[in-house]
């Protein structure tokens, strides 16, 4: 005999009054196994990303540049801008480090000593530096900073050996960790200043 | 006794263990940085040693803000000790 045909959903909306855009899933699955309809366009852009506003990185070349780019800053003073030298050695925390053109980059800590840049095949400019951080980036571009950098012939041997001596005592009479870490700051940075006279 | 968790008494706490000997003793690296500097500026030969004079100097003043209006303002201010003569 005639059965009724399935009842719909109560709350379903009749087929010709939903959006062709909304869809609800049914047993069989997205669509309902109808056949995939038009997605209404969104009037909204996408959201951005902090990636879409930064400046591309610089291109590695292919091969190392002939020459280093460095930047040499001081807070108070430009030793270097955009300078073409041949090497640069920096002094870090974890030793010696000489940069040369196609260098890894390197992000480096450095310690009270000596950066020596080599301008031509010759001519060696050496900076006392207090302390600071050294950059090396892909395209060889090298960023010095340093709170002080003075040429070396500017450093007083003498001042360097009394100091030396006053931090020592110092360190001696040091009450606590603070006073002692202060002493031994200025017996490491007099200490390198005395390697760098050649003492 | 509850356990703080407060930036510097964690920083310490971390530095003890694997840190520099400034960082334990309590600096920051700003403050054994310009440290470092001082004594470097305290070493320079003479024409130089003037002319690093004016880089010692540090000036602040501190107002702390409550309820839209300024508290006691704080003045920082360090003169650079006196050079040998």
């Amino acid at each position: 005999s005639w059965t009724r045909p399935p009842r719909a959903r109560r709350n379903a909306p009749r087929r010709d009054e939903e959006p062709s855009w909304l869809r609800f899933e049914g047993r069989r699955g997205p669509n309902g196994g109808r056949a995939r309809e038009a997605v209404k366009p969104s009037t909204m852009d996408n959201p951005s990303t902090p990636s879409a506003f930064m400046k591309p990185l610089p291109e590695v070349p292919a091969t190392p540049p002939a020459k280093l780019t460095l930047n040499f800053y001081v807070p108070h003073n430009i030793e270097f801008d955009g300078a073409e030298v041949d090497q640069v050695q920096v002094p870090a925390t974890s030793g010696d480090m000489g940069v040369l053109p196609g260098h890894v980059p390197t992000v480096v800590q450095m310690r009270p000593g000596v950066v020596a840049v080599t301008l031509n095949d010759k001519e060696v400019q050496k900076y006392f530096v207090s302390s600071g951080f050294a950059f090396v980036h892909a395209d060889s571009t090298t960023d010095i900073c340093a709170v002080e950098a003075v040429p070396v012939e500017q450093l007083d041997a003498e001042a360097v050996k009394k100091g030396l001596a006053d931090y020592q005592a110092k360190l001696v009479n040091a009450k606590d960790d603070y006073e002692k870490a202060s002493a031994q700051i200025g017996i490491e940075v007099c200490g390198a200043m005395n390697s760098a006279l050649g003492n | 006794a509850r356990r703080t968790n407060d930036l510097a008494s964690v920083t310490m706490s971390a530095a003890a263990n694997s840190a520099a000997y400034w960082r334990i003793a309590g600096m920051s690296y700003l403050k054994y940085s310009n440290m470092c500097a001082e004594v470097v500026r305290g070493c320079l030969k003479e024409p130089w040693l003037t002319k690093a004079k004016p880089r010692e100097a540090v000036y602040m003043k501190h107002t702390k803000w409550a309820d839209g209006k300024p508290g006691t303002p704080v003045i920082t201010e360090v003169i650079p000790p006196e050079t040998k003569a």
